[in-house]
């Protein structure tokens, strides 16, 4: 072999290494677009399994080990009050049988309603958890909107003022309600943007109570401060911040956007992006050993809630129009996932108990009730972006 | 990628201390021209078809950004820790602008996928203006002799690359 030869070689191996490389930290990235059809029949399976996963007591199947064929102990108000949301944006959305479920489910929520120092709360035990009560408010503002029921106002306008109760004065969020005492000292990285969405909403249904300014100094709070002060790694994809941006921009007097806000929208849709895009290289195989197992679908939905609201507020402003079509990529293949990785009857044809598995979303054997409740809002919300979308609302 | 990031990117990832290294006995110009034109035109084609290519192997164009800051690692490492390429073993005449100046010295892996990252994300006329200085500069010190000093210049450049490597790995990272 002549000297050239082995040069030419040594050339080919570095270039082979070089490309192997890249190919290990970046894999392909496997992605579709589901169709409306698609979306609304996962919503009707993911409705449906929580219509047959509903006990009479209103309480859902928490936890279940589909390899076991057995239910895992454990239960979460705040989980609940979300699973109430989704159901109440899923009869919204017109998905046949989610109302009925979410009255049904309503029960606890009757039974775990206590008084505190500052007003109403929901939960159980000394403390309350305050997103417990702040998703409560979403779900029975949802339930407004999807059956113009006013019955429920007054307790609503209360529970609004327990949560602004919760907000400091610098604009964070206690995570915690003492019964006796009121709001407590902890801080939680979801409930912020939980309480912020809820306060957010009730000053839409409830114009004159004031909601409007907690809301704002969480917003304040959560753009400046938030990462700072509670947990500046790893970086927060916040998809209930997102839900209240959307929200926000539907007041009468939206706040403005300032180069702060532009700055951690950006930081926001970048790290939605890049999870996505990163869900979406594992593929199985090989990629379980450099990608890991598939998330929980409650977090892909979260991806999904997070782009599908932030792209909501941004085509009705018309702002960022650069970003919608790689916004609309990222959210339709995070929706495309959660559609090929559920249960469908099927797949679970061979189950021991195939209802508590159809229309539920697995990782590792366990499902929980807020991977439906997730993954659920996450497939409506791409629903409304694409009316949206069809509207013409981003013109 | 902004476009001053990409042109510090693609200096880094062609190293024009590499190609002075590689240079040639004799009468240069026909090789330098060689290298030159084979670089940048191998760098428009792969501009020119980065989207179906990021189609076809399925990768979004900031992933294809982390990958081409993951190979900038690669040589920019390999240009601190390795001596830069000889001019022999290698073609003779104007086909020494193929062996070695435009491989190994000029056209790395790196620069490839570079390419290919911008093409996608910039387009072919920002990618070929941004790329050019960088095959400019090789061609430049191509046209002299070998000197000495030429091994720690390409491994300050290398360091330098590996810098610049970490912008890009982080502007594919913080993409949407």
């Amino acid at each position: 072999m002549s000297a050239l030869t082995r040069r030419l070689l040594f050339i080919a191996l570095g270039w082979t290494l070089v490309f192997g490389l890249t190919g290990i930290a970046v894999h392909p990235e496997r992605c579709g677009r589901p169709t409306d059809e698609d979306l609304r029949q996962a919503a009707q399976l993911a409705v449906d399994w929580f219509a047959a996963n509903i006990e009479a007591d209103g309480d859902f199947l928490y936890r279940y080990d589909r390899d076991r064929a057995q239910p895992e102990p454990g239960y979460n108000d705040t989980r609940h009050a979300g699973v109430l949301l989704s159901l109440w944006q899923a009869e919204r959305a017109s998905i046949e049988g989610a109302g009925e479920v979410a009255t049904r489910a309503f029960a606890r929520v009757e039974r775990r309603l206590v008084d505190t120092s500052v007003g109403p709360a929901f939960g159980g035990g000394p403390t309350l958890p305050s997103g417990a009560t702040g998703l409560l408010v979403a779900a029975l503002d949802e339930r407004r909107l999807a059956t113009g029921a006013t019955d429920l106002d007054e307790l609503l306008v209360s529970l609004g003022h327990t949560l602004a109760a919760t907000v400091n004065d610098d604009g964070s969020v206690s995570a915690d309600i003492d019964r006796r005492t009121g709001p407590g000292d902890h801080r939680s990285p979801f409930f912020t943007g939980e309480v912020m969405w809820a306060l957010a909403r009730l000053h839409l249904t409830f114009p004159t109570e004031g909601f409007d300014e907690p809301a704002l100094r969480i917003r304040r709070y959560l753009i400046d401060d938030r990462d700072e002060v509670e947990r500046w790694w790893p970086p927060l994809s916040d998809h209930w911040a997102a839900y209240a941006f959307e929200t926000m921009d539907r007041w009468p007097d939206p706040p403005a956007m300032s180069a702060a806000d532009d700055d951690w929208l950006d930081r926001q849709l970048g790290l939605f992006g890049l999870q996505v895009r990163y869900e979406s290289q594992r593929r199985g195989g090989v990629t379980r050993l450099t990608r890991g197992p598939i998330a929980l679908a409650a977090g892909v939905g979260t991806l999904e809630e997070g782009i599908g609201n932030h792209l909501l507020w941004l085509m009705r402003r018309g702002e960022r129009t650069d970003d919608f079509d790689v916004l609309t990529e990222r959210a339709d293949c995070a929706a495309w996932l959660l559609v090929q990785r559920q249960v469908t009857p099927r797949d679970a044809a061979d189950d021991v108990e195939p209802e508590r598995s159809i229309g539920a979303w697995f990782r590792l054997g366990d499902t929980q009730m807020d991977d439906q409740q997730h993954a659920l809002s996450a497939l409506l919300i791409l629903a409304d972006v694409r009316q949206a979308a069809g509207s013409g609302a981003s013109s | 990628m902004t476009l001053t990031l990409l042109v510090l990117a693609a200096i880094a990832a062609a190293n024009p201390f590499r190609a002075a290294s590689a240079s040639p006995a004799g009468d240069r110009a026909p090789a330098v021209v060689v290298a030159s034109s084979v670089s940048i035109g191998a760098v428009i084609v792969l501009a020119i078809t980065s989207g179906p290519v990021l189609d076809t192997i399925d990768v979004t164009g900031p992933s294809a950004r982390i990958a081409a800051g993951i190979a900038l690692v690669a040589v920019s490492l390999r240009d601190v820790v390795a001596p830069p390429p000889k001019p022999e073993p290698g073609l003779a005449g104007w086909k020494a602008g193929l062996v070695p100046l435009t491989v190994p010295a000029t056209f790395s892996p790196a620069l490839a996928i570079l390419a290919v990252a911008a093409g996608a994300d910039r387009g072919v006329a920002v990618t070929t203006i941004a790329i050019a200085p960088a095959l400019a500069l090789a061609a430049l010190a191509a046209m002299r002799p070998p000197t000495r000093g030429l091994r720690p210049a390409a491994a300050i450049v290398g360091g330098f690359g590996a810098a610049i490597a970490a912008f890009v790995v982080l502007d594919g990272i913080y993409s949407i």
